[in-house]
């Protein structure tokens, strides 16, 4: 609950970075910020140990590894079939990589 | 005849601020929530698989789809695909980040989370900056300058909205307001044409000024701003004349680089001036330039509404 609440929060934080930046290809790296991952890393540390908080930054490389591949593919994506459907396939390719990635090392 | 209200006007400094308004409380509130239920995803997977598996959702991209479509939306898909280049260097720094947090979470939260987030940074901004470099060396070259729509579209509105047509004459900004108009749905109601008049001698030819206007008072002057506009409008049969006429780069008959003049005319003939003299370097005194002359001609568009609206 407190990880929803901080989780949403840091979005939004930096959301509102991003929006002040120019171009839009500056802006767009704020897209990436790791806002959630800042906020539920810092709960997990303080609530569980920081010992759980590392071994979500494990499962973490193989996202962000994940979002690299989805991102590099969004870009024709999005040229090719709009914003929408073009992000919803990234974050489709998102769910295929990280899934094996993670049925591969994170077990 | 004319009425030349000229009015020394620069671009504010802290443009990027105001965008900050632009964003609705509504659009916050979706980002908010897409934050809030990757969180609380990444929280339950934890409890249900552990924290390895859990720590998968610290980079799930759910926020993308909801931003690109909002930017789409708003400012077009070139913006969006913009974006989404810039979330790919995001990205790597994330990769960065995370690897650095596996790293030094253990010994220090703390520190390790600020290591972390430092990491993210320098790694995208360090990737961005040598993009940046590398696509200057090979002489990548962006086909229109990165000018978001969102100062095109009220300018059809207000046209639409008061059943006028427009006619265009650009000097310095070599069509790209005309290619910015045109882009915006229902332009073809609106927009007659333009003309990219850039010697003297196309001003003449196309727009039918005396070249002893020109002599007289240089190309980048309020003088020729107006013929321009009044020139471009005649030619066309339109009810409005827009034109800009300005020093891009290197100075210009004396003139100094930056130095621009925007005219916008109306069809009982009165016109307005602007002028800008900020210098903003060659490749940014362009964009400067189109946002000026779309926001000019928005504000003359609605204060002419209002004019119009007045009794008697």
């Amino acid at each position: 609950m407190i990880k929803a609440l901080l989780g949403g929060t840091a979005v939004v934080a930096f959301a509102a970075l991003g929006e002040l930046l120019r171009p839009r290809g500056l802006a767009g790296i704020f897209a990436a910020a790791p806002s959630v991952a800042l906020a539920s890393l810092a709960v997990t540390s303080a609530v569980t140990g920081s010992g759980s908080a590392a071994a979500q930054a494990v499962g973490m490389i193989a996202g962000a590894a994940g979002l690299v591949v989805a991102s590099l593919l969004g870009i024709e994506s999005v040229k090719r079939l709009g914003a929408l459907r073009g992000s919803l396939a990234a974050v489709t390719v998102w769910l295929l990589v990280g899934a094996s990635l993670g049925a591969l090392f994170l077990r | 005849m004319s009425d030349p209200a000229e009015r020394p006007d620069e671009e504010r400094p802290g443009f990027e601020l105001r965008k900050l308004s632009r964003i609705s409380p509504r659009e916050y509130l979706i980002r908010f929530a897409f934050g809030a239920v990757v969180s609380a995803v990444a929280a339950i997977v934890t409890l249900a698989f552990g924290p390895r598996l859990g720590g998968l959702f610290l980079a799930f991209p759910a926020i993308l789809p909801a931003t690109l479509t909002l930017l789409e939306k708003k400012e077009g898909l070139p913006q969006a695909a913009s974006d989404i280049r810039g979330a790919t260097i995001g990205s790597i720094g994330m990769l960065g980040f995370a690897i650095l947090a596996a790293a030094l979470l253990a010994r220090n939260a703390g520190l390790g989370l600020a290591a972390a987030l430092a990491g993210w940074m320098i790694v995208s901004f360090a990737l961005y900056s040598a993009l940046r470099l590398l696509a200057a060396a090979v002489g990548e070259r962006q086909y229109l300058p990165e000018i978001p729509t969102v100062e095109a579209e009220p300018v059809i509105a207000a046209l639409r909205g008061r059943e006028a047509t427009l006619a265009l004459a650009e000097s310095c900004t070599g069509g790209t307001i005309a290619a910015l108009l045109t882009n915006v749905p229902g332009a073809g109601e609106v927009i007659r044409g333009g003309f990219v008049t850039w010697t003297d001698e196309a001003k003449a030819r196309c727009l039918g000024i005396d070249p002893a206007i020109i002599a007289e008072h240089g190309a980048v002057s309020p003088e020729v701003a107006r013929e321009m506009a009044l020139g471009a409008r005649r030619a066309l049969g339109a009810d409005i004349g827009m034109a800009i006429t300005g020093v891009e780069g290197r100075p210009n008959d004396g003139r100094p680089p930056g130095l621009t003049y925007i005219c916008v005319t109306g069809a009982d003939g009165r016109n307005w001036v602007h002028r800008h003299s900020h210098d903003h370097g060659a490749g940014r005194n362009r964009e400067r330039d189109v946002r000026m002359a779309l926001r000019h001609l928005h504000q003359t568009l609605t204060s002419m509404e209002q004019r119009h609206d007045r009794p008697g």
